[in-house]
């Protein structure tokens, strides 16, 4: 795996985005959503609770970023008729996938950054980051699992019609489902197993955790399912995505969409 | 060519553009309804981690109403298809109001609105055993459709403009929406923000319609809630006839500018 390819990839996607707004509208919108949150918050007289909102505003905006955004990448490639001359060049089109897929996921941290000020400006609220550490490298396999279990979506949202009622469908069930918002205590017990599965739940309870005075407590086996889930996600998305090049391939739909 | 001709052509196409994304009812049901209700169900949630049950009925009655605007907001998306279509500049050029066949194309959300709404208030008042105060819970449906009808009016206004950067019509809606969610008494009264931003929602859709959906749940008097579907049906009105006049107008520019191509 060539570095200059990944790094071409990832430059291209920076290209993109500065020019088409629908790859970065999740940055303008979700953190918009804090507001809401945070007035909710402000106004029950909790100002201690604006750290759920800040991490929802993160985790919903990585979300987005990966698996709606980044998801329509090879949708796109295949409409703009490069999708041909991808498959077709030496180079694994996997790889600058995830160069191109990683770069819009980092971007979805802005997200956080934006809650944060509307925080501090907007209601006079400070959060501070009691554990920075566990706080970055949370945030950092979040990215990176983000932009491995995008690998999924990106493969399958180009497949059929159906796929994009789908992809419109799953950011309700994601976002309750892993805690995003509200802990997942909140949800009836027979859902909560489900959450262990998706790693924005672990993101949500160790970003939370981080930002309050208390140790966090079982850290490396909570970074180590963020880890898990990541590295499943993106070992089926990888296999997706060469069956479904394969069926292109055979059928001659390559540059057809 | 008449009005209803025009529209009824118009609608043909709209029920397309919504069969593109359910084309049944069930896959509505499973996939829309779905999402509606689980991030309506998100924000209830943080009402019960704030510990108040009166915060959790608040923040459903609020968001049950506003997912019928937002779903009615896609009327925004759908205001700009012609230009990625091509087929925009025809109706331009055709002797018919490009407002009437626009009205046609989009009124489907607006039903889509009136249904959402309908449908996340039956599920969340399920969900949440939400106390109904009868027989004066059987007018809410009335007070949904003001409201959507309401919505609608403003995003035809808003579509009106974004047909000349159809670019920005996802982040159109999404800001839209999210805007009107924050201001207009969905999860805070309107009395939390300050008296400049009271003063922009009192002529924005949804912020009239959903206090009398409040008093409505609430036990008050019918006056007070006649007042307030009034005062949503005079802006929803107000915002409808700016968008028709905008929608006019703005093919009109991109007529003599020439910028109704396709893109």
């Amino acid at each position: 795996m060539p570095l200059r390819v990944l790094l071409v990839a990832a430059c291209t996607q920076l290209r993109i985005a500065r020019r088409n707004i629908e790859n970065i509208y999740p940055l303008l919108t979700i953190p918009l959503q804090s507001l809401i949150s945070l007035a909710i918050i402000v106004h029950s007289g909790r100002p201690d609770l604006a750290r759920y909102s800040l991490v929802a505003s993160l985790l919903m905006t990585v979300g987005q970023m990966s698996f709606f955004d980044a998801s329509e990448i090879l949708a796109q490639d295949r409409n703009h008729q490069i999708l041909e001359l991808a498959v077709a060049s030496p180079t694994t089109y996997a790889w600058p996938l995830i160069a191109r897929i990683l770069v819009l996921t980092s971007m979805g941290i802005g997200g956080f950054a934006e809650s944060w000020l509307m925080a501090r400006f907007v209601f006079g609220i400070h959060v501070a980051i009691f554990h920075p550490v566990v706080f970055v490298i949370t945030l950092v396999f979040t990215v990176l699992s983000g932009a491995a279990t995008a690998l999924i979506t990106t493969a399958v949202f180009c497949l059929t019609r159906t796929t994009r009622t789908y992809q419109n469908a799953i950011s309700g069930p994601l976002y309750l489902l892993s805690g995003a918002l509200v802990p997942v205590s909140l949800l009836p017990a027979v859902l909560r197993p489900v959450s262990r599965l998706i790693y924005l739940f672990w993101s949500a309870d160790l970003l939370r955790e981080s930002m309050q005075p208390g140790d966090p407590l079982f850290i490396i086996p909570r970074l180590g399912a963020i880890v898990l889930l990541g590295v499943a996600g993106g070992a089926f998305g990888s296999w997706l995505l060469g069956r479904m090049l394969n069926n292109l391939r055979r059928e001659g739909t390559l540059g057809l969409s | 060519m008449s009005f209803i001709r025009v529209f009824q052509a118009g609608f043909v196409v709209g029920r397309s553009d919504i069969a593109v994304f359910w084309w049944n009812w069930k896959l509505w049901l499973t996939t829309w309804i779905l999402r509606v209700v689980t991030s309506a169900a998100t924000w209830i949630l943080l009402g019960r981690l704030i510990g108040s049950e009166d915060r959790v009925f608040y923040l459903l009655i609020g968001n049950a109403v506003i997912v019928g605007p937002q779903a009615a907001g896609w009327v925004v998306a759908s205001s700009t298809w012609d230009r990625f279509e091509g087929t925009y500049p025809m109706l331009v050029i055709a002797p018919s109001r490009l407002a009437h066949a626009m009205m046609g194309r989009t009124s489907i959300w607006l039903i889509n609105g009136i249904l959402t709404s309908l449908a996340t208030f039956v599920i969340l008042i399920a969900l949440f055993r939400l106390p109904l105060p009868f027989p004066g819970a059987l007018f809410a449906p009335l007070i949904i459709a003001v409201v959507c009808a309401s919505a609608y009016g403003f995003s035809l206004f808003v579509g009106s403009i974004v047909i000349r950067i159809p670019q920005t019509r996802n982040i159109a809606h999404n800001l839209a929406t999210t805007l009107l969610m924050a201001f207009c008494g969905v999860s805070v009264p309107v009395s939390f923000w300050p008296v400049w931003i009271q003063r922009i929602v009192s002529v924005m859709p949804v912020t009239h319609g959903l206090l009398a959906m409040r008093l409505l749940f609430s036990g008050a008097a019918i006056t007070p809630i006649l007042q307030s579907v009034a005062a949503e049906m005079a802006v929803g009105l107000a915002w409808f006839v700016l968008g028709v006049m905008t929608m006019d107008y703005m093919a009109n520019l991109g007529r003599r500018d020439g910028s109704i191509e396709f893109v």
